[in-house]
């Protein structure tokens, strides 16, 4: 695909660590959230793709719609956004890896692979009955946790119907082929081949009766329903699918199927991965750990943890963790969970500052009790600070808070083609952020209530609240995010930023002029902003689709933002009587 | 809210804000937070957000025009004065209004006249 590696760089709001997988449409990175230093998995889509007609708009519909389920296995989205040519979706960084890192192409027992299936299948059946069928079931877009549960990933993501080369050509359906229009069925079909691939490590034949030879009786019939070539002569639904199969004993996916797994599950892991005995000694790593700590293979297996990578001073600490885990007890407060901070050391004796996340773990044919999923973190003095309150900002920076009161967000657009709509968010908070009084330096955020919209209608608030417009319930704040400032002169800027709503992010830009700057007696500085600019409601898919077909015409696509915007920044405690000459601000 | 308790809308009329805001800088040029200071007289409410964006559409049809200068309370403060045409939509405004004053004399009047009455009507009826 047409994209740079984006490994070390930063777009929007997340670091971008390094590659994790992909195929022809995309690429997938780990990353961390600059927000709040969650981990990510971002999934960049090939520009190319993201350019075809509807494919973006239908995108960021079904993957809203799947959402909005909250299935346990279904991968979470935490948005789309589009960030100059790149379009990428952010969700949760699954650990174990993909099905078809984890399993490669070793079977598993008919029990287990059944246990899978029905955690998938569940997963569609929720996705159907919203309306959404996935349409690129294959085991690189079930993911795996080390627990052994699965995950569906990359709903609303098919590249082939939008006539996209896929990767994987072999697990389309024959009537994905032949461009007829795919249903449920289609699922159905990908979840058959799923499972014969699952128990038999091998793609069922192209053509011909798939050999289930092995396969219990019931299992085989149901197999060579699902995979019929005629979607009329399949189970109609993954229920039924299911129903099929009847009683035949399935094992729970956290179960054995896990414990057999464990080391592919640590192989496949796109973190650095250690897996320890009671006694702190490693039995399980993968390549990512040993690039981590510059240990080779042979020399880490079997070796103490404790006495070649954690560091002296936090070994005794580290200990008492493991033997806690090891014995069944939680991890003690203040360790936040099983996550520690440690220093670990280097091969070459160079210090690592390490997150370290630990889990319990039972495996039959080995002595691993904790598995250590490691993360490289900035040193705690290279740690980058929290945005400071303003009675904690270093010199010269200085945090001001929105007075919500007195600000306005205020909006219109046309309306009936003749008539403007006006209308304004009353509950909102934010603060900016300006170092020495350099607007240069300055940035911003502000969150929106979306169920504050106040438009003079209370019909009309109302539709704008529901499921069809700002969905308040599922999607409450609107969120933008400065990301860049050019200064015009002493008293303009323009601002770029983020706005993200309904889990769509999507680039701002607003021209921004002072109004007033001043400091009263008591030492309350307070400025007032007006900032203006248009948006186009579309580019976040705000079209009322579903309750009112001729929105997109009713109500206009451009919508005026016209703010002001006032902040106000408290005197520190123990700052003395604000002096203020005019020449040392200019 | 009369003596009934019911409450009943009153106040100045939509669009008083930019007349008031025009006599106001005509009066002398001013900055944001003193407009809102003075505002108050002809019974406006503080309203920060509602006067920056009139002042801000009103430079942008050309009847103000804004300046920032230095403060000696602050980095600074946009200071509005009148436009040419400001002027003009200033005395365009106290035409109106001026031409409104006899139809809201009258009013008063007959409303004076119509009370007098009911209060006299009243007096008879009770013998006070």
């Amino acid at each position: 695909m047409a994209l740079p590696d984006l490994s070390g760089t930063t777009v929007g709001r997340y670091r971008v660590v390094r590659r994790i997988g992909g195929g022809v449409a995309s690429a997938v990175y780990r990353a961390v959230d600059l927000a709040d230093e969650r981990q990510v998995a971002l999934k960049f889509l090939d520009p190319e793709l993201a350019s075809r007609p509807g494919f973006l708009a239908r995108c960021v519909e079904e993957i809203a719609t799947v959402s909005r389920l909250e299935h346990p296995a279904i991968v979470p989205v935490h948005e789309v956004a589009t960030r100059g040519p790149l379009t990428y979706v952010s969700m949760r960084l699954v650990r174990g890896g993909t099905l078809r890192d984890v399993l490669g192409r070793r079977p598993v027992d008919v029990r287990s692979a059944l246990g899978i299936v029905r955690e998938v299948a569940g997963a569609l059946h929720s996705a159907h009955e919203a309306g959404v069928v996935h349409q690129d079931l294959k085991p690189s877009n079930v993911l795996a946790e080390t627990d052994g549960s699965v995950l569906v990933g990359d709903f609303g993501l098919a590249p082939a119907r939008y006539g996209y080369p896929t990767s994987a050509p072999w697990y389309r359906s024959p009537e994905q082929v032949t461009g007829a229009e795919p249903d449920r069925r289609t699922d159905v079909h990908a979840l058959g081949q799923l499972l014969y691939e699952l128990v038999t490590g091998t793609r069922p034949p192209a053509e011909g009766r798939p050999d289930g030879a092995a396969l219990p009786s019931q299992v085989d019939r149901v197999l060579f329903q699902a995979l019929d070539p005629d979607p009329a002569r399949r189970p109609a639904t993954v229920v039924q699918f299911l129903g099929e199969l009847g009683d035949v004993p399935a094992a729970g996916v956290r179960g054995a199927w896990a414990r057999d797994q464990l080391p592919a599950l640590i192989e496949a892991s796109p973190d650095a991965v250690l897996a320890v005995d009671a006694d702190g000694r490693v039995t399980h790593w993968n390549r990512h750990a040993l690039e981590l700590f510059g240990w080779p293979a042979e020399q880490i297996v079997g070796s103490s943890i404790l006495a070649t990578i954690i560091a002296p001073r936090h070994r005794e600490l580290f200990e008492g963790v493991l033997a806690a885990l090891a014995a069944g007890q939680a991890a003690g407060p203040g360790r936040d969970g099983h996550t520690l901070r440690v220093a670990a050391l280097h091969r070459s004796g160079r210090e690592v500052a390490l997150e370290m996340s630990l889990s319990r773990v039972a495996h039959p044919a080995s002595a691993a009790r904790v598995v250590a999923f490691c993360r490289e973190v900035p040193q705690a003095d290279e740690r980058p600070a929290p945005p400071p309150a303003a009675s904690a900002a270093p010199t010269g920076l200085a945090r001001y808070r929105v007075d919500t009161r007195a600000s306005q967000l205020a909006f219109s657009c046309a309306f009936m083609k003749f008539m403007t709509v006006h209308g304004r968010f009353r509950d909102f908070s934010g603060w900016v952020e300006v170092e020495g009084r350099d607007l240069k330096t300055v940035r911003a955020e502000c969150r929106i209530r979306t169920a504050s919209v106040d438009t003079g209608s209370l019909d009309r608030d109302y539709h704008l609240c529901s499921p069809d417009f700002f969905a308040v319930e599922r999607y409450p704040e609107m969120v933008f995010r400065s990301t860049a400032v050019q200064a015009l002169g002493d008293e303009r800027f323009r601002l770029f930023g983020e706005l993200t709503i309904r889990s769509v992010t999507r680039p701002i830009r607003l021209e921004v002029r002072l109004e007033d700057w001043e400091v009263d007696a008591s030492g309350v500085e307070r400025a007032t902003l007006t900032g203006l600019t248009v948006i186009r409601r579309l580019d976040w898919f705000l079209d009322w689709e579903r309750a009112l077909r001729a929105g997109r015409w009713i109500v206009g696509d451009e919508v005026k933002l016209d703010l002001v915007i006032i902040v106000v920044r408290r005197p520190e405690a123990s700052a003395g009587p604000v002096a203020w000459l005019p020449s040392a601000s200019r | 809210m009369s003596s009934s308790g019911r409450h009943y809308e009153v106040g100045q009329p939509k669009r008083f804000l930019q007349p008031c805001l025009l006599l106001l800088i005509a009066e002398s040029p001013a900055h944001g937070y003193d407009l809102l200071e003075r505002l108050a007289e002809f019974g406006f409410e503080r309203d920060p957000g509602g006067l920056y964006r009139a002042l801000r559409a009103m430079e942008s049809d050309g009847l103000v025009r804004s300046e920032w200068q230095i403060s000696s309370v602050g980095p600074g403060r946009r200071n509005y004065e009148l436009t040419r045409r400001g002027h003009e939509q200033l005395q365009a405004w106290a035409e109106g209004l001026m031409e409104s004053r006899h139809v809201i004399e009258a009013y008063i009047q007959r409303y004076t006249a119509v009370e007098e009455h009911l209060q006299a009507a009243e007096h008879q009826r009770t013998g006070r």
